[in-house]
């Protein structure tokens, strides 16, 4: 029986193993399947006009009307497109072009996230419920959850 | 992703559509943690390291990028049976069903939703087709919760009584 304490040990650690890879690969397709800014920086002449897209990431610098910085995995990606509607700590998705002359994005199509931070908001309220609530419905006892 | 009160609302009225036995009041909270687990174990530690790696740029990028399966079917199934082994023999097969069902809702309300660029790999990592419906923003929930919170409140105290006063 699958479910059994029959080599639990040896269970959990072949699911542990099998999740781990599964993360490593999906790390490796992120890194190395998907083309992102950083590859169009380490070749700029060989990404010009590469597309790229940017989701959820935040403004963290206005340099004027038409160029500002957005980050999130990297840290202040030189952006060109108009701020008119932004400020520091909004947060955007964006689809540009990467061009290699001064290693910019060329914003093609935005979109701002009005609300993400009401979103955050209510992560954060949801993730605090759930860890005030779950010990009245588990508890650990003997090694085992108990609900 | 919407935010754990969506989805522990939606675990609620989906487990109230059908009266609550005995057995069914013990196996909600394992199908409600069900629904939970997707987003605390795929996208919270994906958030938070992704936060720190701006005071911390040594932090290296592939660990960001680890936890991703956890919130897809395939990292859903073996965490769903991870999770079971830490449940009393006799109980494992229910709690991974639950947490299974759980993680299935999770998945379902998640996939009404529209995301800039990329959808869900729901075939992960069989292949990189991604796909969702597409139906709702993905800030949308901040509007929905305020209605669905109450409901829930009403539709769960409707159930409880009931199970009270057959």
């Amino acid at each position: 029986m699958f479910w059994s304490d029959d080599h639990r040990s040896q269970k959990i650690g072949g699911l542990l193993i099998g999740l781990l890879a599964l993360g490593a690969y999906h790390a490796w397709v992120s890194m190395e399947v998907v083309f992102g800014y950083q590859d169009c920086a380490a070749a700029p002449e060989a990404s010009d006009g590469v597309t790229l897209i940017f989701p959820l990431w935040e403004v963290t610098r206005i340099d004027g009307p038409r160029r500002y910085a957005a980050s999130k995995v990297h840290k202040d990606v030189p952006i060109e497109g108009d701020t008119a509607m932004l400020s520091v700590g909004t947060t955007i998705s964006i689809q540009g072009r990467f061009r290699a002359s001064d290693r910019t994005v060329v914003e093609e199509r935005r979109e701002i996230h009005w609300l993400r931070a009401w979103k955050e908001r209510l992560g954060v309220a949801g993730f605090a419920a759930v860890a005030a609530l779950a010990p009245l419905f588990f508890r650990v006892r003997g090694g085992r959850i108990i609900g | 992703m919407a935010d754990l009160i969506t989805h522990t609302c939606a675990a609620l009225l989906w487990q109230s559509a059908r009266p609550w036995t005995a057995e069914r009041r013990r196996a909600i909270p394992v199908f409600v943690a069900g629904t939970c687990l997707p987003d605390l174990l795929g996208r919270v530690p994906a958030m938070g390291l992704t936060a720190l790696r701006w005071p911390l740029p040594w932090i290296p990028e592939p660990l960001i990028y680890l936890w991703n399966p956890l919130h897809l079917p395939t990292g859903i199934l073996l965490s769903s049976a991870l999770v079971s082994f830490f449940f009393p023999a006799e109980r494992r097969a229910a709690v991974f069903r639950g947490l299974l069902g759980g993680g299935a809702l999770h998945l379902a309300v998640d996939l009404l939703q529209s995301h800039f660029g990329v959808g869900y790999l729901l075939l992960f990592p069989f292949s990189l087709w991604d796909w969702e419906l597409g139906w709702i923003g993905s800030e949308d929930t901040v509007r929905i919760v305020p209605v669905l919170l109450p409901v829930t409140a009403i539709v769960c105290w409707i159930r409880w009584n009931r199970r009270e006063n057959p």
